[in-house]
């Protein structure tokens, strides 16, 4: 919370409506999940199969979660640089003593908070169900935390992409189309389709090219049910987190190279 | 003014702000374009530099230039005997800059935009809500404290902008036109602050088209045209020769003969009498008629602001005086002979 810049950032987020307008959204909100915990807790005691029943409530949930941020985190992320300079406010950011770096991990972080809070919102449910179904011995401890691991690693990748683009293309309009057309369009569809071009002219049938594990769907579908087949799938999903990760860094250093040569040259 | 130990030049005189030979090139897309051509102007502590020129001549570049913000293509800039290009950081921490055009964070309160600059500036938690007070009533913008920034008017921001340049006590202000769009009394408001601002001691440059408002608080003046700093020094001295050039248009009812005299003989205020119209049966009549006026010219050299003296001994000596004004007696005048239109 020392870093001025997350703490603007955080302040953005607050909603410009009065006290007991808030108190009452929050009450709603809480009620809402209260009776949804409550009813889903009722009909899982109630099945006659819990144990499958849970675990497929939980991977539907951890899919949806996984699915959902990944829409979510870019959305936010977008506006981060674009939005200074559409409102001409870059320039005395970058011409405060503050660190590039404090700019763009202040970012990048206050985005992570808002993904976490919404993470942090399913959680109890997401738990539930999977207390019940690994109780059940019908899911894995070990898959649910790598589910989490492949959510946090794949949305850290989704918003440094967002982060490059919302710094090259200048306009958050265009950074959200370049982001969701890379992280949809690019690693989900068309590697899809390259992957499956260069099997059917490679003859083989037994699939996985490495090129599938960039896809994230590819990462959190063995997440979250591996492949027992193939067990070298395991270590493919591995490089591909790694592979995030490594990009990631990439991305995060060129915009704050970038926008350190930026703040000695504004012309 | 203390002298710096630790290392960097310090033989640069006294001067807050010094520019020697300073030329910039703007390079785009082939073509070369001499934005400033080697300016040199020194500055001293409580200094108020009024920077003017017109579109295009050379201020925003040049004042980039001292705000660290575009390397100079010649030339150098010390602000308080540091190097902006070899100490951009240290310049920063004791310059306050304002540019031309300037956006604010809409979505946040007036007194967290400050506190959030604040911090950026490294001020401890602590000291930051009585600095925002302070720099908040400097401003005038004590009551929106609680208000949020986009509920501000255009001045307001401009004005906010200004406080958040202030926050970190700057020794240097660079202001890049700080009243443009604002109306008369956003104005005269922003002039009030500037005033205050000198009392307090700091250095400020600031740019502007407008000249007449600039030679009311500026004690030092420097017209660029075409990156060329035409003239430049003293608001008093460059005046004086302005006003050498300052017509002041006088009718009398009669006696256009002796006021003409009267005029010639106080040299030190008048020179150039000319006369520009007579009644119409003047060349019949040695004797000037009195229902119509008669108009002259001259050209006013003394003090300014003292065209009174003038009139007073016109009107001493009973002369019937219909009207004394000058058509277009200021600095604009001026500013609009000594740039000659030679924009880039
Ligand atoms: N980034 C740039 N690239 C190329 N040329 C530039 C750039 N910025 C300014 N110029 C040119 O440099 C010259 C000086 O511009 P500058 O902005 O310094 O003028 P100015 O005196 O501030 O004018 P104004 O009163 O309109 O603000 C102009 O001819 C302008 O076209
Ligand atoms: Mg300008």
């Amino acid at each position: 919370m020392d870093n001025p810049v997350l703490r603007k950032e955080l302040m953005r987020y607050r909603l410009k409506v009065a006290k007991p307008v808030k108190l009452a959204t929050v009450l709603v909100v809480i009620l809402i999940f209260l009776l949804l915990y409550i009813e889903i807790g009722l009909s899982l005691h109630n099945s006659s199969n819990q144990g499958s029943d849970a675990s497929d409530l939980c991977n539907l949930l951890l899919w949806l979660q996984f699915l959902g941020v990944l829409i979510f985190a870019p959305g936010i992320m977008c506006s981060s640089i674009a939005q200074e300079r559409e409102q001409q406010t870059l320039d005395m950011l970058l011409y405060s003593p503050l660190k590039t770096e404090e700019i763009v991990f202040g970012k990048i972080t206050a985005r992570i908070i808002a993904v976490s809070f919404l993470l942090l919102l399913i959680a109890p449910l997401i738990l539930i169900c999977a207390l019940i179904a690994m109780n059940r011995g019908s899911l894995h401890l070990f898959n649910v935390m790598n589910a989490y691991l492949t959510t946090f690693i794949t949305v850290f990748f989704a918003l440094a992409i967002s982060l490059f683009y919302s710094w090259r293309l200048k306009r958050t309009l265009y950074a959200l189309i370049a982001t969701y057309s890379t992280v949809i369009g690019l690693l989900i569809i068309a590697d899809s389709m390259v992957s499956v071009a260069l099997s059917i002219i490679a003859g083989s049938g037994n699939g996985s090219s490495p090129l599938l594990w960039i896809n994230p769907v590819m990462l959190f579908n063995q997440a979250l049910s591996p492949d027992l087949a193939h067990p070298q799938s395991a270590i493919f999903q591995l490089l591909g987190l790694a592979f995030y990760l490594v990009c990631s860094f990439i991305l995060i250093w060129t915009v704050i190279r970038g926008l350190k040569r930026n703040r000695t040259n504004t012309a | 003014m203390s002298i710096r130990q630790n290392g960097t030049e310090r033989n640069h005189s006294m001067a807050m702000i010094e520019i020697s030979n300073l030329s910039k090139e703007y390079r785009t897309s082939g073509q070369k374009l001499l934005a400033v051509n080697n300016i040199s102007l020194a500055l001293d502590k409580g200094d108020i530099f009024g920077f003017i020129g017109p579109n295009g001549a050379g201020k925003t570049t040049t004042i980039k230039m001292i705000a660290t913000l575009l390397v100079p293509s010649s030339g150098s800039v010390f602000v308080d005997g540091l190097d902006v290009v070899k100490e951009p950081d240290k310049v920063r921490s004791i310059l306050g800059y304002m540019p031309d055009s300037f956006g604010v964070y809409d979505d946040i309160k007036v007194w967290e935009y400050l506190d959030f600059f604040a911090a950026a500036y490294k001020i401890s938690k602590d000291k930051r809500p009585a600095i925002i007070d302070d720099v908040l009533s400097l401003t005038d913008l004590s009551v929106k404290k609680n208000a949020y920034v986009e509920s501000l008017s255009r001045g307001m921001k401009q004005r906010l902008c200004l406080a958040k340049t202030l926050v970190h006590d700057p020794k240097v202000m660079l202001l890049d036109e700080p009243a443009s769009g604002l109306d008369p009394r956003a104005r005269i408001e922003i002039r009030e602050l500037l005033r205050e601002l000198q009392r307090m001691g700091k250095t400020i440059m600031i740019s502007s088209h407008i000249l007449p408002e600039m030679e009311e608080f500026c004690n030092k003046i420097g017209i660029i045209e075409k990156g060329e700093m035409i003239v430049s020094g003293d608001v008093r001295t460059i005046s004086r020769q302005v006003r050498g050039n300052q017509v002041i248009e006088i009718t009398v009812l009669e006696e256009l003969e002796r006021a003409v005299s009267l005029l010639e003989s106080m040299n030190e205020y008048v020179n150039d009498v000319k006369i520009m119209s007579r009644s119409h049966n003047e060349n019949q009549n040695t004797h000037f008629s009195s229902s119509t006026g008669h108009s002259l010219q001259f050209g006013y050299i003394g003090e300014p602001n003292h065209e009174y003296v003038v009139l007073n001994s016109l009107v001493d000596s009973g002369l019937k005086i219909r009207a004394f004004h000058s058509p277009k007696a200021d600095l604009e005048d001026v500013f609009m002979r000594v740039t000659k239109g030679l924009v880039n």
